[in-house]
């Protein structure tokens, strides 16, 4: 077990990441709109907290360097510099700095410095004059910005000398802008105001007490008043520095706040507690303090009340949070329990079967419905949204297009869309092959778009959604799309089909899956090299998906990956062939038709059966696998949907649906082509988890091979 | 609406000062008021002021209407406002810092009949 420290070091680092990944993000779309002051806010709000939780927890040199780019953002903040592309691009450039370093403070390859240290110069040089002579320690810096987050009551009293308003000054906005600030009980005090005959109508003789609570700081309260100062009497006065957690939210008395405000005298004040009375009545009653100053203490003794009490109730709320950090390997366990309970329970449904004990069945089925519950809730835990993956090509698409001269936007659609957390990482390599190929070979150069009639800007649009057990998740550009003639021909010359080959479009494009395949006519740093869609298609059907491309020449490309939602437990069909058993994903299953010896003869040797009206291919999955005892007289085949073709696989026996929990096979088993892994069934037998797409590829390849 | 009109007219039985305000006071138009009150207040024991009409309000009119009800209360003279206040003065009295909850000493400490009141 890890020491509390280590323990903060490590939600640290977690949370920097994630601020990290919100800072590119923000500073991506502060590119588009650099008037944004939410965004710029935004980033200002990811770069402080990195740099003052940093400090906190010993990460001086992320603190130190961080500080400095949050100096260039305050003077953005505070409207003293424009967002420009350079800005963007250092910013950029120091976000990409701190994650290296972040990485080396954790035993990763140390951070380079004099790449920081040109990062910092850049950004100096874009600092307005003024700033850039007055530095301060980072950590003065960092204590007063802890501070200011909290909130903090001040007390404002506001006299304005009567000519206020002929100078044009209306304090009705600046109380306005006063009570924006914060929580504000504002007490109009009209004591002053004389009697009709003497009023001079244009002069104010109205006064103001203002209980304010507020995270602005002081500053921001007498930037207030900044073009009246000489036009009033004001103080501001600190009343709860809102840093000290008290179990007791008590306040002030009120006498003590009359006394401290100036309103009321101590000798007073010890004169009215000695009478057996309300404080405020006796005040008023003996007409020492006017009743809209008893009032007004009274409004700042509630509202300080009422902040701490709100504080105090808070903290442990907050402790507590809505959320809990768990290390995702706790998780992983926690889904292998699962899985191991889900076989267990399948025996013990087994059992009960066997036993045809009515009391045994009944707790059985109890226990069944309570881990499919578990089940789903635990795999439910590991989703998460897929838009953590998008705001990264975000940032690919931006720099790759600069690279190569083309302007191209990424839009991205459905990033709530939930996927298990390692089918996302898993995804993550072949999403960035993917678009770089529509960067580099899709979109056109800006003056081939423009002469095609085409906008200048290219889009690449990255979309997610779920579809059934699945998340569907497509790339699509407004580029050339796929230069058919030219895959076929370069799929002649490498010798995968023959010159007189009949092929579809589609098997034409999938053409580009074969390794090596490229027609790039040169090679860029890019692509080009012919590594990459094999790459991209093993990745996918290791993720149990699969992967399809279309295309429009002169409109673009499409590509649609089809991902499982889970890699843990997946719903499938048990089959039987003799002893053997084998399941298959249920969610490609069509149909189950029955296979006879006269259907086989009738076909006369060719794997062909009638389904209504249809001839449907099918494979024996007994002579794939080489079991040769006990064919039953009437078989079954299963039909399967397999990208989007309807194939059977012929078995002796359905037996039915089944909760898979996915073991993955040995290293030896690594390579055997249709077999993505195994199961356990209830009595302990292993069942192998077909790969149907695999399988079918490879049986093609078999025939390719036999027949030519 | 930039200009103040302000009607006034006596009861039918002679016992109630009316007064009506619209348009704006503020700072450029409260002094007609005033005169106003000044000049009238003695025509009746009882001033009823109407509010309803008024469009815009600054601290100027605020504290000349309180300095009116001030007056007239201290020559024991009942004062009283009729008709509900329409959203901008509500708001700018809101922001002045009278919202209902301000006692005045000229009206037995109760709260103000005018912000606190019936209004």
């Amino acid at each position: 077990m890890s020491s509390p420290q280590e323990q903060h070091i490590a939600t640290y680092r977690e949370e920097a990441g994630e601020l990290l990944a919100e800072l590119e993000t923000s500073l991506l779309d502060l590119e588009e709109n650099p008037q944004d002051s939410d965004l710029i806010n935004r980033v200002f709000r990811a770069m402080h907290t990195i740099k003052g939780s940093g400090a906190m927890f010993g990460f001086d040199d992320i603190a130190s360097f961080t500080h400095e780019v949050e100096t260039v953002f305050d003077q953005v903040r505070n409207g003293k510099m424009q967002v420009t592309r350079a800005l963007l691009d250092l910013t950029l450039q120091a976000r990409d700095q701190i994650t290296v370093m972040l990485a080396a403070s954790a035993g990763g390859p140390p951070a380079d410095t004099g790449r920081g240290q040109h990062i910092i110069e850049g950004l100096r040089e874009l600092l307005p004059a003024v700033v850039h002579a007055k530095t301060t320690p980072v950590s003065e810096l960092v204590k007063a910005s802890e501070t200011d987050s909290h909130n903090r009551t001040y007390r404002v009293r506001f006299r304005p000398i009567p000519e206020i308003m002929t100078t044009g000054t209306n304090p009705l906005n600046l109380l306005k802008e006063l009570q924006e600030l914060g929580t504000c009980e504002t007490i109009a005090h009209f004591d002053a105001i004389p009697l009709l005959d003497q009023l001079i109508a244009e002069h104010c003789f109205i006064y103001w007490d203002i209980v304010l609570t507020t995270s602005s700081g002081i500053e921001a309260i007498k930037d207030v008043f900044i073009f009246v100062e000489d036009d009033c009497d004001l103080k501001i006065d600190l009343i709860d520095d809102g840093s000290v957690l008290d179990s007791d939210s008590s306040y002030k008395k009120l006498g003590d706040i009359l006394v401290e405000r100036g309103d009321l005298s101590p000798v007073e004040m010890h004169k009215i507690v000695s009478m057996q009375k309300r404080f405020g009545e006796i005040l008023v009653e003996q007409g020492i303090v006017p009743a809209s100053k008893v009032q007004s203490a009274l409004v700042e003794q509630q509202q300080i009340r009422q902040v701490r009490q709100e504080r105090t109730t808070a903290a442990p709320a907050a402790e507590a949070a809505l959320s809990i950090r768990v290390p995702a390997e706790r998780l992983d366990h926690l889904v292998n329990l699962v899985g191991e309970l889900v076989t267990v329970q399948a025996h013990l449904t087994q059992i009960a079967g066997n036993r045809n004990d009515n009391e045994i069945i009944s707790v059985a089925e109890e226990v069944e419905r309570l881990i499919s519950e578990l089940r789903d809730t635990t795999l439910n835990m590991r989703m998460l949204p897929i838009g953590s993956t998008f705001s990264k090509f975000k940032r690919l698409v931006r720099d790759l297009s600069a690279e190569l001269g083309k302007e191209i936007d990424l839009e991205t659609t459905g990033a709530e869309t939930e996927l298990d957390k390692t089918v996302i990482e898993k995804l993550n390599d072949p999403l960035v092959h993917l678009i770089r190929n529509s960067i580099d070979h899709g979109i056109e150069i800006p003056d081939v778009r423009r002469a095609a009639g085409k906008p200048v800007k290219g889009i690449v649009r990255l979309a997610a959604e779920h579809s059934g057990d699945s998340v569907l998740v497509t790339i699509r550009d407004d580029g050339a799309g796929l230069d058919k003639e030219r895959i076929r021909a370069k799929g002649i010359e490498r010798g995968l089909i023959t010159a007189t080959s009949e092929l579809s479009d589609k098997d034409i494009y999938n053409l580009i899956f074969a390794p090596g395949f490229s027609t790039a006519q040169k090679v860029t740093s890019v692509s080009g090299r012919g590594v990459g869609m094999d790459v991209v298609k093993k990745a996918i059907e290791a993720l149990r998906g699969t992967i399809d491309i279309n295309s429009t020449p002169g409109k673009g490309s499409l590509i649609t990956l089809r991902i499982p939602l889970t890699l843990a437990i997946i719903e499938t069909l048990l089959v039987r062939i003799d002893q053997s058993y084998f399941v298959m994903p249920l969610t490609m299953v069509e149909e189950c038709i029955e296979l006879t010896r006269a259907d086989v003869q009738a076909a006369h040797g060719r794997h062909l059966a009638h389904v209504r009206g249809e001839l449907t291919p099918y494979i024996s999955l007994r002579s794939e696998f080489e079991i040769t005892q006990n064919q039953p007289d009437i078989e079954q085949i299963v039909i399967l949907s397999v990208a989007g073709k309807r194939i059977g696989f012929v078995v002796d026996d359905v037996v039915g649906e089944h909760q898979t929990v996915i073991k993955s096979l040995g290293k030896l088993y690594r390579d055997v082509r249709g077999i993505s892994g195994a199961t356990i069934l209830g009595d302990g037998t292993v069942a192998l988890i077909l790969d149907p797409g695999l399988l079918m590829h490879s049986v093609l390849q078999v025939e390719q091979e036999q027949f030519g | 609406m930039s200009e103040l009109t302000i009607k006034h007219a006596l009861s039918d039985d002679g016992s109630i000062l009316k007064i009506s305000v619209s348009g704006k006071l503020a700072i450029d138009t409260a002094e007609d008021l005033k005169n106003l009150l000044v000049e009238k207040s003695g025509m009746s024991n009882s001033i009823q002021i109407d509010l309803s009409e008024l469009k815009e309000l600054d601290i100027i009119g605020i504290q000349l209407i309180c300095s009116a009800c001030h007056t007239n209360l201290n020559l024991k003279k009942h004062f009283n406002f009729t008709g509900s206040m329409g959203q901008n003065v509500k708001a700018a009295v809101a922001v002045a810092g009278l919202g209902g909850k301000i006692n005045c000493k000229y009206n037995y400490d109760l709260p103000c009949i005018w912000s606190g009141g019936i209004n």
